[in-house]
């Protein structure tokens, strides 16, 4: 599982996206300009291993809007992989100036 | 280490009752032993014993009140709701007491009984079975779906690693 994390820019970025505070499906949309079926996907990903919780936000009647916060999980992945990210800007030199900008691009 | 309130049904429905899985309340035991193996207190309504001249609902709050941090309701599909749902209307009924306490309530729902799409929960359950759920999950809860038996358990392992 943590390999897929690894591999999809968009989990990651959502991850960092919910570090501040929870956010909604369209928050999270807007914010970091994605289509809803890149975020649904994302989502249900994020959910299923709880590296992100989701919460019916409170309502007498009408839709039952969700919101998202970092999970404990999420949380413990996003410390490492800034340990990772500040580490491997050190290397730059060895492994090229284009990967590591890849990395610091996952703006935090 | 949380406290966790397990509720949910104990009997498939009577048209159900010869499938061949465990029954609800098997599984709910199953559930508990995994949180309490992740150093938690998990525990059944039907297995404290009823008290001397307790009815249900003073049952319901005795538990309730007993430091409990979280409810989690586990919700199969064709299974015997009556008592689940009696329940439910408690916990709505208890809306300020849960917030007051601080308890959050968990949904662990079968992927046909309800789903989260476009950033909306929605219920699956047709009919009356899904006016309860509904109440409940406008008190705000948290859902997490689950589809086949490994794959609840896993949730429950990872909800244990969450859990303060």
């Amino acid at each position: 599982m943590i390999l897929d994390l690894l591999g999809h820019k968009d989990y990651l970025r959502i991850l960092i996206a919910l570090e501040g505070a929870p956010q909604r499906f369209t928050e999270i949309q807007k914010l970091l300009d994605l289509n809803p079926a890149q975020v649904d996907r994302a989502l249900t990903f994020l959910r299923k291993g709880l590296w992100v919780v989701p919460r019916t936000l409170p309502a007498e009647s009408g839709p039952l809007r969700v919101e998202y916060r970092l999970g404990k999980r999420g949380a413990a992945f996003l410390a490492s992989f800034e340990r990772f990210r500040a580490d491997i800007a050190l290397q730059e030199r060895q492994l090229g100036r284009a990967e590591v900008q890849e990395l610091q691009s996952l703006s935090r | 280490m949380a406290v966790i309130f397990l509720l949910g049904p104990g009997m498939w429905a009577a048209h159900d009752a010869a499938r061949p899985e465990p029954p609800p309340m098997a599984t709910r035991r199953r559930l508990a032993a995994i949180l309490n193996a992740g150093g938690h207190r998990a525990f059944l309504m039907e297995d404290d014993p009823d008290r001397a001249g307790e009815d249900l609902i003073e049952k319901f709050d005795r538990l309730l009140r007993s430091g409990a941090t979280d409810v989690l309701l586990y919700w199969p599909p064709l299974a015997k709701m009556q008592t689940t749902y009696d329940e439910l209307i408690l916990l709505c009924d208890r809306k300020e007491l849960i917030e007051q306490l601080g308890i959050a309530i968990w949904v662990l729902h079968h992927v046909k009984v309800a789903a989260i799409a476009a950033g909306t929960f929605r219920i699956l359950e047709k009919g009356g079975r899904s006016r309860y759920l509904t109440a409940v999950a406008g008190l705000g809860v948290q859902p997490l779906e689950w589809e086949t038996d490994a794959d609840l358990d896993d949730r429950v392992r990872l909800l244990a690693a969450e859990l303060d």
